[in-house]
């Protein structure tokens, strides 16, 4: 396995998408289950997931070949765990005062069953969710008022809106 | 969505950036590239500043078998500190602090050995924070190119403490250089090798672990 790992990795060194993808269903869940047992809130780990993956693309070249790809990955997963807690720490202010106590009003939008699409999503999601399609703010100042990367906003606001439009639809089926 | 599906957001990202990249340097390939660094810190200041005057009354072990192993000691911290940089090659922290309680006992006896085979008390009490500030200023001149080209090489890698990282390699810089403004400082009183030499390589320790701390940061803030 840790061969096949390597080759891969060599491969995605040297450009290849096919690679990416394959360490992708290789790795994921290895990723999902060592952030899960340091993150509690399931769907900030899995942002975490893709945070993660995001900082493997950016950082592949500091894989050295013959080392394990697991260890290197999880060292980099391990990375975006301290960076998400110094993170939450430097942000909580923001998270917490303005956002995951947030109600909106069926009157804000006269979408009774949106409002109750929104009370389901993670208080982070629906932060981001929020700050983007509410306050009309771009990815990359949601980026900096969260002091995440800005695909991490747009990967969070995609997953957001699909879970939304997935309750709502769910919410028209049952009427 | 399960695990096995990539995010299109990703895909999509992945799918515009994905040139090839040339693996980095092995930890020990890249210290040993360091070593014409080291050595440079340890001839130096002696030969730019001149070799210090009762250098022929110390014992050559003394001499330049003290300032060999310290250096020695200050190139073995670069190279945890360059591993430190790389995922999953970290070590952990409580590893990383012995490592600094090793280079602290390495200078305090460097040093103490040193008072002890040929004691130089300062004569002049008055010009104590005078010299002690030339020697902090002298060990900073060569020290800070050499912190710039480690932190350079650690940057280029991924520290998971950055500011860890930055200590270790600052702590292992200032005792490299401090293994060659040894041998220009004529001063072994305690008082002015712990104050002066000591605190100019904690000065480096400190900076250069702010320093890495806000590379990463604006790393972090440019990759979005």
């Amino acid at each position: 396995m840790d061969e096949v790992l390597e080759n891969l990795m060599r491969e995605y060194q040297r450009g290849s998408l096919a690679a990416f993808e394959a360490l992708y269903r290789a790795l994921a869940p290895r990723v999902r289950g060592f952030l899960r047992a340091r993150v509690r809130d399931d769907a900030r780990v899995t942002d975490l997931v893709q945070e993660t993956f995001l900082e493997i693309h950016r950082s592949r070249r500091t894989y050295l070949p013959g080392a394990s790809v697991a260890g290197w990955t999880f060292g980099i997963a391990q990375n975006i765990v301290l960076r998400h807690r110094r993170t939450e720490r430097r942000h909580a202010h923001v998270v917490s005062t303005d956002y995951s106590e947030l109600e909106p009003r069926a009157s804000d939008f006269e979408l009774q069953p949106l409002q109750d699409a929104l009370l389901d999503l993670s208080p982070d999601s629906r932060a981001t969710w929020w700050m983007r399609n509410i306050e009309g703010l771009s990815f990359e100042a949601i980026a900096h008022r969260l002091g995440i990367a800005a695909t991490a906003v747009r990967l969070r606001c995609s997953r957001a809106s699909r879970t939304l439009r997935a309750a709502l639809e769910r919410g028209s089926n049952h009427d | 969505m399960t695990d096995h599906d990539i995010p299109a957001a990703l895909a999509s990202h992945v799918r515009a950036n994905l040139s090839p990249v040339r693996p980095l340097a092995s930890p020990a390939r890249r210290l040993l590239a360091l070593m014409p660094l080291a050595a440079l810190l340890l001839l130096g200041p002696p030969l730019y500043w001149n070799w210090r005057d009762n250098l022929a009354s110390l014992p050559g072990w003394t001499s330049w078998g003290l300032s060999i192993l310290e250096s020695l000691a200050g190139a073995a911290l670069l190279g945890l500190a360059l591993r430190q940089a790389v995922p999953g090659l970290a070590m952990p922290t409580r590893w990383m602090l012995l490592a600094f309680g090793g280079a602290a006992t390495v200078f305090a006896t460097v040093s103490l050995i040193t008072a002890q085979v040929l004691p130089t008390p300062l004569l002049n009490p008055d010009a104590w924070s005078r010299l002690a500030w030339q020697c902090v200023y002298m060990e900073l001149i060569f020290a800070v190119p050499a912190l710039v080209v480690t932190g350079w090489l650690v940057a280029r890698a991924l520290p998971t403490r950055p500011a860890l990282t930055g200590a270790a390699y600052g702590l292992a810089v200032g005792l490299m250089t401090d293994a060659g403004v040894r041998l220009f400082c004529w001063i072994d009183a305690a008082s002015h090798v712990f104050a002066a030499h000591g605190g100019a390589i904690l000065l480096g320790a400190a900076g250069s672990a702010a320093v890495a701390a806000t590379v990463e940061k604006i790393k972090y803030r440019r990759l979005q």
